[in-house]
């Protein structure tokens, strides 16, 4: 047995219900003239709404990416009642909304809130969703199960009257795993679970990590914090934060940005001042009934003994190559020996990367129901991920996705691609991310030569917020605005934490000039060339990039490069 | 210079509304801007037999024996680091110099936490009245409206989240771990 997703009591129902009531009384202030666009501005962003291009763009919390079929279909029957059809997973877990008129909002919000769901805090200067990885309680890599502590502190964090106006919004993500899968040191707070040598249970905690206009990966702060004191510590650091962190400048107003103007070290020591004063309060402290009633609130999924056909398992593989490649890479091994992790893959070459419609959505509910439990998991590369499926169904499995489009065999190749909505939806963006996505597709779109080339992580922002965690990628596009056209900046050389790519987490370099939309694939293609051409056996993109450098790459995509210099330094000199 | 910009202060110079929660009650207090205690010589022009709320430097300036039992903190004031002595203080006021400036909420629970302050916190300043319910959360008692709020949406607004998960109200008083508070 292992846990499944947590449920509402009526304590939690009634938060839910609460903040429906408070927000339909603020929106109706709103829509009446007493409350004005800037008083409510920071009310509707703590529920989820931006004002974007076409509409609100209405944010859904799925706290660290858990849903239960029965959420999906809600969300899945919003997307066609209110919206047009479809919605967007984001690397955050989360999913979005772009066509939902500001005055049906509430009722929106009021239908999620029947199938516990909320947007609290998906937006705004405050914590936002906790993330976690899309493999917690399965993966065999796994020391301890997050999720509960997942939960702790989501409700810690809702509705935290001390923190609702940050100098900057705030990101924790948390995994219990030895891979990093959720990106943990590129958030503000990064939580690793761990046990010490005598087995207590306790937190790594790392700081100060953000992407944007000043990519910094998180520093470690304190190396085991047990997990009864953990409220306090994580107030003592959003406490410092909020009280030191800039307000007088948006783009140096993350906590990074505190971290490493005054280093970790005087930071670790303010924390440390505040967390003497405060950590023996018995109001911060977890009992261990807490965390017992808690992890009892998780639904379980049992797990059947019937043993794995292999023999017709591997008839099945070679009979069906494209089956054979899903399994290889969308299908990742499980703590039951009889069981799989299966991934659909929302990158299907004709869809935005992480949309999915309604229609999808509402039989990917049916296949999670019949297949893994009823529940499934949001991952933070934007796919879908069913926890529990037993290997003898994992042929049938594929034939369904096969027929719903979900079963690109793609999984950490070059066109499992994160994007962010881009400027078509998004009016922060500088550029579009979903054309270049799709020219991305169309360019490479040879399966046998994708997995020739293996892993790649190729990630596209529409702008420096980084939505698309450019940064992290082994290939980063980034949008920029060039005289009101769309260009696009190259970085190599990113890492996200997992063991797909460079084991230090870093953000990649930038290789030089922007380019045009339409320039966009070839480079792409001269850097995929440089690296086939470049690399040693065995080798990947990320090794290729760390042995060689990015010399031999800038040479392939700028050949002109040095001539066009050499008159400019003589006009220089 | 910067501070200016960070810090408006027009609001010291506007009329207010004191809310308890209950209603509206008269202010008893004597509301000094900083412009107002910069300019004058020493805060020692005023009649100290008032009730005066002087910025806290200005407070901190006159001797002991002189300082009302009340001053007012800008949202930039360190006190964690100045070990104020409290015990003769009733009242603190705290201002918001914009709405979104959040700091004051962390000032006032280290009153009441660090220091065990008893008395009145104030909200000053860009005070909203759908701020109200997280300002009460973490100890403020008095809130200076605009003067054209509504008092009936104020008390609906500062009543409307009765349940919280950490009820920082409640546990202030039993100070025992309450994570699932109903009011």
């Amino acid at each position: 047995m292992t846990a499944a997703i947590y449920q509402y009591d009526a304590f939690d129902q009634a938060i839910v219900d609460q903040r429906v009531t408070q927000f339909k009384n603020q929106l109706s202030r709103h829509l009446k003239g007493e409350l004005s666009e800037e008083d409510f501005r920071p009310l509707r962003l703590q529920n989820g709404l931006y004002i974007q291009r076409h509409a609100p763009m209405l944010r859904i919390a799925i706290p660290y990416g858990l849903l239960n079929t029965k959420q999906l279909r809600t969300l899945a029957d919003i997307a066609q009642q209110y919206d047009r059809g479809y919605a967007h997973f984001t690397t955050r877990q989360n999913l979005q909304y772009n066509w939902i008129p500001l005055e049906q909002t509430a009722e929106v919000l009021e239908k999620l809130a029947t199938v516990q769901m909320h947007a609290i805090q998906t937006s705004g200067n405050c914590i936002r969703n906790i993330t976690s990885d899309a493999l917690a309680g399965i993966a065999p890599d796994e020391a301890v199960d997050p999720r509960p502590f997942a939960e702790i502190l989501r409700q810690w964090s809702t509705l935290h009257p001390e923190f609702a106006y940050l100098p900057r919004k705030f990101k924790i993500a948390i995994t219990g795993a030895t891979e990093d899968r959720a990106s943990i040191l590129w958030h503000d707070i990064g939580l690793r679970v761990v046990k010490n040598e005598i087995g207590e249970i306790g937190f790594t905690v790392f700081v100060g990590g953000g992407m944007g206009r000043t990519p910094i990966t998180a520093k470690k702060i304190n190396a085991f914090v047990p997990w009864q004191q953990i409220l306090g510590y994580l107030e003592s650091i959003v406490r410092v934060y909020n009280l030191h962190g800039r307000r007088d400048n948006m783009y140096k107003s993350r906590i990074k940005i505190l971290v490493k103007s005054i280093g970790i070290e005087a930071f670790s020591e303010q924390v440390n001042q505040t967390w003497k004063k405060i950590k023996d309060q018995p109001r911060l402290q977890i009992p261990a009934a807490e965390l017992e009633r808690v992890s009892a609130s998780f639904t379980t999924v049992s797990y059947s003994d019937m043993a794995v056909d292999t023999a017709e398992l591997n008839r099945l593989k070679q009979t069906y190559l494209p089956f054979a490649r899903w399994v290889k890479l969308n299908v990742l091994p499980h703590k039951h020996e009889n069981y799989a992790s299966v991934t659909f893959s929302l990158k299907h070459p004709t869809q935005a990367p992480g949309d999915a419609t309604t229609e999808q959505m509402l039989k990917i509910a049916d296949l999670a129901d019949q297949y893994s439990q009823g529940t499934l998991v949001v991952s933070h590369k934007q796919n879908l991920v069913l926890n529990h499926v037993h290997q003898n169904n994992l042929y049938e499995l594929w034939k369904a996705a096969e027929a719903l489009q979900v079963s690109s065999p793609t999984v950490g190749l070059l066109t499992d691609m994160i994007a962010c909505p881009g400027g078509d939806f998004c009016s922060l963006a500088n550029a579009k991310s979903i054309s270049v996505s799709e020219a991305i597709h169309q360019k490479f779109d040879d399966l046998d030569y994708l997995y020739e080339l293996g892993n790649i992580r190729l990630n596209i922002s529409g702008c420096m917020n980084s939505c698309g965690h450019h940064h992290a990628a082994d290939i980063g596009i980034l949008g920029v605005d060039k005289d009101g056209q769309d260009w696009y900046q190259i970085t190599l050389g990113g890492s996200d934490g997992s063991n797909k790519g460079h084991p230090t987490v870093k953000a990649g370099k930038v290789i030089g000039p922007s380019f045009s939309e339409a320039a966009v694939p070839d480079v792409i293609e001269t850097i995929i060339n440089t690296y086939i051409s470049n690399r040693a056996p065995e080798e990947a993109l990320w090794q290729t990039i760390d042995r060689i450098g990015l010399e031999p790459f800038k040479a392939a995509v700028y050949p002109d490069r040095i001539e066009k210099r050499q008159p400019q330094e003589v006009n220089n000199g | 210079m910067a501070k200016i910009i960070e810090f408006p202060t027009e609001w010291q110079n506007q009329e207010t509304k004191l809310f308890t929660g209950d209603g509206v009650i008269s202010d008893t207090w004597h509301f000094v801007s900083e412009a107002d205690a910069v300019n004058l010589d020493t805060p020692n022009y005023y009649d100290l037999t008032r009730q005066i709320l002087f910025p806290l430097d200005a407070w901190l300036s006159l001797s002991p024996v002189n300082r009302p039992s009340g001053f007012w903190l800008r949202s930039n004031d360190d006190i964690s680091k100045l070990e104020l002595d409290l015990t003769h203080t009733q009242i603190i006021a705290i201002a918001f110099p914009r709405a979104v400036d959040g700091r004051g909420y962390s000032i006032a629970r280290i009153l009441r936490e660090e220091y065990g302050f008893t008395g009145i916190i104030r909200a000053i300043g860009e005070v909203r009245i759908d701020q109200l319910t997280n300002m009460n959360q973490v100890g403020f008692t008095e809130f200076a409206l605009h003067p054209d709020a509504s008092i009936e949406s104020a008390k609906q607004a500062l009543n409307s989240l009765p349940n919280r998960y950490l009820d920082y109200q409640d546990a202030k008083k039993g100070n025992q771990f309450n994570y699932r508070h109903t009011a």
